[in-house]
């Protein structure tokens, strides 16, 4: 009695395992989701036209707040290595998003001029 | 990749060849616990030894390679030729026990959960290459640093995110296999993940026996849940910690004999003869079995922050064990074996990144605050500890392990417990005297946390009826 107690226990166990273990499957099975890879390679593609090393500033259309801005701000500085990333202007060269209204409204980038052709987002701008 | 499995192994299995040279391992039956000590002690030391290097101003390029493996090298040829003369001195005698086909079926199923665990790893890294936010938070980052800073590669301490006085063991280890790889493959950080969750895996089969089907129901529970098939592609350093947490315990465990603590060592362990964790011929000296514990548990504190009470867990039990039997050079061992990495950790929070973790504020000093524990906190973490490891697996697995700690033979579990409550203790007090905000840094925390102490937690589950540790410190049957 206790030997089938024990073999049904494991056979429950191994079944819940199973079930834990599928349920994971179909979980990672429904994620989509390879933006910060894309960001990572369009960042890494803007080091041709940046110095090897250095700061470099970071503009955003609004302050990075938790969420897809400020992420796209750690990737840059994860792409960037080892240059090191921080939001404003002030460095010699800058890392923009391409937004249109960023450059004409953004009195933080005066002073810059476009060192690149950017990538599909962002553009390397650096000072006059 | 072949060349960074071979900067993975090298060191690894260096460290394996010591062990077995110096007499410090589980008996043949329990090969399994060896390779996952000896990775823990591969890894770790190798990544002091590439942290140093860059100290020294050294690069991580071709030369280091050249270097690092032609020490490992070095190391393990040394190691080989005292093995040699050893082994001679040895007389284990593999066991052959009938299996049943229910064993055969255990084993089975293990292998499917096993397989599963590993496609939800490499869907993972299809999705996210980099790994979780953490690894281009911290990790990789620094790793990137290391391997493209040259000089400038402590830049990372002006990185506010990356947590620079975070220990470096999984940052450094990917920058010296990018190195042995030749490129930044996003790969590289992944096989790391799948090999620390295999010497998991190892830890946990060989421990419970592998000719025991329970230990290989304990490894099915393990990878079942989706934190720990995520932790491989994660690329983030808790599913190291589970594995040096895990393996600090076992160490603990087998070296705790009270029963016949005079035995070990001393004059009736002759230094010659090997000395084993299992096995009925040898018996494992207390200052052979501090040191193992001393290297293991330094290099926890090595991989991460909740290391150190690891670490300070560990001292507290060989201090006393020491004191107890009148054996201060258990202590000394301890001490020597652990101080390679709590010097490197002194320097790196001292000297390099002298800023206190993010969740005390990232000032120096403890500018910490207490949070009032509220309903809603408690029930955010309940949440997680029932949800989140296939639902309610957590918490019966802890009742498990609870009842056997209770009963006369469940002393791995009553240690293991005690361990891993001390660990939770830690987690909560940084949870409650944070600055930040509590519940979001519990929510982004704890499913991490958790993940730390499950390995250990199923072991002592499963580890009902593990006889007594006698003088030769019969752990593994």
């Amino acid at each position: 009695m206790l030997d089938f107690l024990s073999r049904a226990a494991v056979a429950l166990l191994l079944i819940w395992c199973a079930a834990t273990a599928f349920s994971a499957l179909a979980t990672t099975f429904s994620r989509d989701s390879k933006e910060e890879t894309r960001l990572e390679q369009e960042f890494a593609s803007l080091a041709a036209d940046l110095p090897p090393r250095g700061p470099v500033g970071y503009l955003d259309p609004g302050e990075p707040r938790p969420g897809p801005e400020l992420r796209a701000l750690h990737i840059a500085q994860y792409a960037l290595v080892p240059r090191l990333v921080s939001v404003g202007s002030g460095p010699d060269f800058l890392v923009v998003a391409r937004v249109p209204d960023v450059r004409d409204l953004d009195d933080r980038m005066s002073g810059y001029e476009p060192a690149g052709p950017g990538s599909a987002a962002y553009r390397v701008y650096r000072r006059r | 990749v072949i060349s960074s499995l071979i900067g993975l192994l090298l060191p690894a299995g260096a460290v394996w060849l010591w062990l077995l040279a110096i007499g410090l391992r589980a008996p043949q039956h329990s090969r399994a616990l060896t390779a996952a000590v000896a990775l823990c002690g591969g890894l770790g030391l190798s990544s002091l030894v590439t942290f140093w290097w860059l100290v020294a101003g050294g690069a991580i390029g071709p030369l280091f390679v050249a270097v690092d493996a032609l020490s490992w090298t070095i190391v393990a040829a040394f190691a080989w030729r005292r093995r040699s003369s050893a082994s001679r001195l040895t007389s284990d005698v593999p066991v052959r026990e009938p299996r049943t086909p229910g064993h055969w079926l255990v084993c089975a199923a293990f292998a499917g959960l096993a397989a599963i665990a590993a496609a939800v790893a490499v869907m993972e890294h299809v999705r996210s290459p980099h790994g979780q936010p953490d690894a281009t938070l911290i990790w990789n980052l620094k790793a990137r640093f290391m391997i493209r800073g040259g000089g400038d590669w402590t830049a990372f301490v002006r990185v506010p995110w990356s947590n620079p006085s975070h220990p470096l063991l999984v940052s450094a280890s990917v920058a010296r296999l990018w190195a042995y790889a030749g490129a930044e493959l996003p790969t590289v950080p992944l096989i790391l993940g799948a090999a620390t969750g295999i010497a998991v895996v190892a830890a946990v089969v060989g421990v419970l026996d592998p000719r025991r089907t329970r230990a290989w129901i304990a490894a099915s529970v393990v990878v079942a849940p989706l934190g720990f098939s995520q932790s491989i592609a994660a690329q983030t350093a808790d599913l190291p910690m589970a594995l040096y947490l895990l393996v600090t315990i076992i160490l603990i465990a087998s070296a705790g004999a009270p029963s016949a603590p005079a035995r070990w060592g001393g004059s009736a362990g002759a230094p010659s003869a090997p000395a084993r964790w299992g096995g009925s011929a040898g018996a494992m000296t207390a200052e052979r079995a501090a040191i193992a514990t001393g290297i293991v548990s330094g290099l926890a504190a090595w991989v991460k922050n909740e290391g150190l009470v690891v670490f300070i867990i560990a001292f507290g039990i060989v201090a006393w064990r020491a004191t107890r039997t009148r054996r201060p050079r258990a202590l000394a061992g301890f001490a020597a074996a652990a101080a390679p990495a709590l010097v490197t950790i002194a320097w790196l929070k001292l000297v390099m990144a002298p800023v206190a973790p993010e969740y005390f504020g990232g000032s120096p000093g403890l500018s910490a605050q207490v949070t009032a524990v509220d309903a809603a906190l408690v029930g955010t973490l309940a949440g997680r500890y029932w949800m989140n490891w296939g639902t309610g697996m957590m918490p019966a697995i802890t009742l498990a392990a609870a009842m056997v700690a209770a009963t006369r033979d469940g002393r791995f579990a009553r240690q293991s417990l005690a361990v891993l409550g001390v660990v939770f203790a830690a987690y909560c007090t940084v949870w409650w005297l944070t600055p930040l905000d509590t519940a979001w840094l519990m929510s982004t925390t704890a499913d991490r946390l958790l993940l730390q102490l499950w390995p250990a937690l199923v072991v002592a589950a499963f580890s009902a009826r593990l006889p007594r540790l006698p003088a030769s410190g019969n752990l593994m049957r």
